[in-house]
């Protein structure tokens, strides 16, 4: 291993730099870190979002989705009926808008509502993980033949390249769920990392660079060779250019986006200090640097047994992380061209089980959306107190995904073809008219 | 306490053994040694040469007559290696170690193709493989249902027909007549994906359409829920085949057949109305009497249904190739005529018992299949080279799979070949590293023959990832390739020639070669590690260890 350490040296010139730079913003943030999180500086930023400063910003350009795997209870997140049999002795509480209650395990995201809205009305018809994810992912249902890009495949392939040289659609914390490209190619698929805490993987160079320089033009020798009487096959399997597109995100000065420690340490501390948190925070990092999608995964909420306590673990993780992230997007007037969406696969029974867990409800679940012009403040739909399968004022997952694209300015009845050859719209859905109507 | 005296001295007798087995063995290959697998399945049909030869020949003609009628250069053949590289990466999904090459480098050139078929198509590697590529499309790759559906017990089963080479029809048949428990008749797992939660009853359309597709190379899934104007088939199609699963339930004794009648709301009305069972082409084959699976696999499998040979002829193509002779590998027109390859196979592997050796060896020994794909191309000859694919008179160059690529850079990061001889925990240690690469590099599931471009994540990864940096590093003695040849190649040259056939399979060319040596001749003798391990990385990034050429 000594050898090892021999051959690559750690490129000690950049660490001192980072570290300097960290000292400094860990310096400043003592000084201004603090501030923001005032009363004074939320009110400011209010003031920031009024119709007036929505309408003069630019256009909404990247989306945040934070996906609660598992499927959430909406009785015990976004739509509680406290005090009725269904609520199974669940407690909610007050929110800034008056008459709209959540959850007791979401305090701080009570705070920010008056910036998101609540959809309590939809209605997805799967009710297996996977393929609700897909549906979820995608807002199509699951078909054998054709493979939906899912969201941040689309929103690669549709918005602006912009200047931005890392990956443009990421996915934190997914593992296997992480977004596709469906028939849009695997060049959309989202590059995926863990826990924001460690380093991102596969971008750093394990040799020093006059090593890589070498790797480099001993394999332009061998690519010449190949390539003679194979050059448009070569050519098409891109093998090429993913050399130079992977080079220049390994020296790209934009992946500092994804270290959060170059974040002040109370913000760190108001996102969580877990895995989620950090990575939402990495999102409105990346997102700064013109990513157009990153999603962020909280898995576990499938509390087929032991419902209430496993949830209000969970809660504990997405309240302060959800809630800074819509403060801080705020803050830094940034939310009106982000649309952050917060939802999982499907919701959860109103009858509590044998085993006091619920099971899999696809027929009436919640999500939360916010920023990119949408209206804000409100509650959509509205679930049976009973616990009945009706609900008031219904929408479908393609409705909600074709409002994202909407906001977006994508037009959703663009086709793109299938593999094939089928031309498939990109949202089928309808947008959510509360939530765009001007 | 001797008890745990026990345990220990068992323990270091047992780290011993495993340090031994890779250290002493073949670090310079016996040439003398047979080339046989490490668990060979001896109970398979002998081959017929003659038969093969003879249905080599029919396919070669079918081939010259449409090159030369579009006036096609064809490529040159390929040597011996080559195409032994072709077929291991096609069949077996990995690349031939350096034990396998200096054994096959033993056996003359014109018995080299014979022989390494021979030793491929026993080899356990081989069944599992493809076992797994059969999976996909029979099942995909969902976990499907908790408890009643058991995916790797279906795979193994499957690996263990092809083993002994079991005819295709007969398989089949046996998989969609299965009754039982899922766990000991494993055929059952076809159906028990598609078990419907918290009730008895199956998704018969779900079970319809993973059937046309996987069967009857077809995709009926639009007619499912409509007439589409330019398809093939109606939804009245669709149903009456759905009917033959109509009758699937599944009890406290597994999966069987009940005797109701199969109703559908077709119309969305509300309404529940019977369909009855029919099939959509070909009704002279389907038996008058039998449970309705029964009449199904009956009819499937009858000479009669040309759509079902075509059905396998294709995906094995496409696996062998890289690209199906029809695409998708899954939606064959059903009329003669669209592909007289595909024609012309389907019919030699009905006349062969539908046995896939036979198929197997018939493609292999074909000129397509050894054919460069590499062409010179003049000035007259129209089209770039990737046109000329379309005839297979250029072999076609496609992107490896995830799960082709780390197993290549595992066998070629080893002298040794990599198989079920391994110990215990080297086969452990690979099945998490290689998990872990196809992972991050991307897996399309069931939907893996489609063709698709190299991403930038995917070369990320083999520029920086952990497999490439722990395979190649040359501090590992104790497994590495580029360690060995580091420590034992006698000069630079040796070093260089091995390093390419580890990896490539063949020797460096000349410029290569010059070019190389300059390199390692900058560096003193104790830095020619860092060179080597350079140059393994340098391989694996190439497009030509990348892709099926």
């Amino acid at each position: 291993m000594s050898q090892l350490t021999k051959w690559s040296p750690p490129m000690e010139h950049c660490s001192a730099a980072r570290s300097t730079r960290r000292a400094w913003l860990r310096d400043t943030s003592l000084v201004c870190g603090a501030a923001w999180l005032t009363p004074l500086a939320s009110a400011l930023a209010r003031e920031a979002e009024s119709p007036a400063a929505k309408r003069s910003g630019d256009p909404p350009q990247s989306v945040i989705l934070l996906w609660l795997i598992g499927g959430p209870s909406q009785l015990e997140t976004f739509d509680p009926h406290p005090g009725t049999r269904i609520a199974g002795g669940s407690r909610a509480i007050e929110t800034i808008l008056p008459g709209v209650k959540v959850g007791a395990g979401l305090p701080r995201v009570a705070e920010q509502l008056d910036c998101a809205a609540i959809v309590r009305s939809l209605n997805g018809k799967e009710g297996d993980h996977n393929r609700a994810l897909y549906l979820a992912k995608t807002g199509y249902r699951p078909d054998p033949v054709t493979f939906h890009p899912s969201v941040g495949a689309i929103c690669a392939h549709q918005l602006p390249l912009g200047n931005t040289e890392i990956p443009r659609h990421v996915s934190i914390l997914s593992g296997q769920n992480a977004g596709r490209g469906g028939f849009l190619g695997a060049g959309y698929d989202a590059f995926k990392i863990g826990d924001p805490a460690n380093p991102v993987p596969d971008v750093e160079s394990a040799v020093s660079n006059k090593r890589l320089a070498r790797r480099m033009s001993d394999l332009e020798v061998l690519e010449r060779g190949f390539s003679a009487g194979r050059a448009q096959a070569v050519e098409d399997l891109a093998t090429h250019t993913t050399v130079e597109q992977a080079r220049a995100i390994m020296s790209s000065e934009q992946l500092a986006a994804f270290d959060v420690e170059q974040e002040p340490a109370e913000l760190r501390a108001a996102y969580g200090d877990t895995p989620f948190g950090r990575g939402c925070l990495a999102a409105r990092r990346l997102i700064e640097v013109g990513v157009r999608c990153v999603e962020v995964t909280l898995s576990g909420w499938d509390t087929h047994i032991n419902n209430h306590e496993l949830h209000a673990n969970l809660l504990e993780v997405l309240d302060p992380a959800l809630a800074t992230l819509l403060a801080d997007l705020r803050q830094r007037a940034m939310l009106e061209r982000t649309v952050v969406v917060c939802m999982g696969e499907f919701g959860r029974t109103p009858k509590v089980n044998a085993l006091d867990g619920r099971d899999h409800w696809p027929h009436a679940y919640s999500a939360l959306m916010a920023g990119g012009g949408l209206n804000r403040g409100l509650v959509i739909g509205e679930t049976d107190p009973e616990g009945g399968r009706e609900v008031a004022n219904p929408y479908r997952v393609a409705d909600l995904h074709a409002t994202v694209y909407e906001s977006l300015g994508i037009d959703i009845a663009l086709e793109n073809l299938s593999r094939a050859q089928r031309p498939i719209k990109i949202s089928e859905g309808t947008p959510i008219p509360e939530l765009i109507a001007s | 306490m001797w008890k745990r005296d026990l345990l220990f001295w068992g323990l270091v007798l047992i780290g011993i053994g495993f340090l031994g087995q890779e250290f002493l063995p073949s670090s310079a290959p016996d040439a003398n040694a047979q080339l046989r697998p490490a668990r060979p399945e001896s109970n398979q049909k002998p081959v017929d040469p003659a038969a093969v030869s003879q249905s080599v020949a029919r396919l070669d003609e079918i081939l010259e007559v449409s090159w030369q009628d579009a006036g096609l250069a064809v490529a040159q053949p390929v040597d011996g290696m080559r195409l032994a590289r072709r077929l291991s990466l096609t069949l077996a999904g990995t690349v031939p170690s350096l034990e396998e090459i200096r054994q096959l480098e033993a056996i003359e050139e014109d018995r080299r193709l014979e022989a390494w078929l021979d030793y491929l198509l026993v080899d356990r590697r081989t069944a599992d493989y493809l076992a797994e590529r059969f999976a996909r499309a029979y099942v995909g790759t969902e976990a499907g249902p908790f408890l009643v559906y058991r995916r790797r017990r279906f795979v193994t089963w499957l690996a263990d027909q092809f083993a002994v080479d079991r005819p295709y029809d007969e398989l089949v048949r046996e998989m969609l007549t299965a009754d039982g428990l899922w766990t000991d008749t494993p055929g059952t797992n076809f159906f028990t994906l598609d078990l419907l939660p918290k009730e008895t009853g199956f998704d018969e359309p779900e079970v319809t359409s993973r059937f046309a597709r996987a069967f009857l190379g077809i995709r009926m899934d639009c007619a499912r829920c409509h007439d589409h104007p330019f398809a093939e088939w109606s939804q009245q199609d669709f149903h009456h085949l759905a009917a033959y699963f109509g009758q699937l339930q599944h009890t406290f004794i597994g999966l069987n057949d009940g005797d109701e009648d199969y109703t559908v709301d077709l119309h969305q009305t509300g309404d529940e109305e019977l369909v009855e069972t029919g099939v959509p082409f070909a009704e002279e084959a389907l038996p008058g009497n039998g449970t309705r699976r029964a009449q199904l696999a009956a009819w499937l499998t009858d000479e009669a249904n040309v759509a079902f040979p075509r059905s396998v002829v294709n995906r094995i193509w496409a696996l062998m190739f890289g690209r199906p002779l029809v695409e998708p590998v899954d939606d064959i027109p059903i009329e003669e005529g669209v592909e007289p390859l595909l024609d012309y196979l389907a019919a030699d592997f009905v006349a062969h018992d539908y046995r896939l050796s036979h198929l197997i060896r018939v493609i292999a020994g074909s000129r397509a299949y050894q054919v460069d794909s590499r062409i010179e191309t003049t000035e007259d000859a129209e089209g770039d080279d990737a046109s000329f694919g379309d005839l297979w008179s250029v072999f076609p160059v496609t992107r490896l799979r995830p799960e082709q690529v780390a197993s290549a850079v595992v066998q070629a990061s080893s002298l040794r070949t990599r198989d079920y001889q391994d110990h215990i925990l080297f086969r452990i240690a690979r099945t998490f590293e290689t998990t872990n690469f196809v992972q991050r590099y991307g897996d399309a599931g069931e939907l893996e023959l489609e063709p698709e471009a190299q991403t930038i994540p995917q070369r990320l990864l083999l520029l920086n990832g952990q497999l490439v940096k722990q395979k190649a590093a040359v501090e590992n003695m104790a497994v590495n390739a580029s360690a060995r040849i580091a420590a034992l190649a006698p000069d630079d040259a040796s070093r260089i020639e091995i390093a390419f056939l580890t990896v490539l399979t063949r020797e460096p060319s000349e410029g290569e070669l010059a070019h190389f040596i300059a390199r390692f001749s900058e560096v003193e003798e104790s830095r020619k590690g860092e060179l080597l391990e350079d140059l393994f990385v340098t391989l694996f990034n190439s497009t030509e260890f990348l892709c099926l050429n």
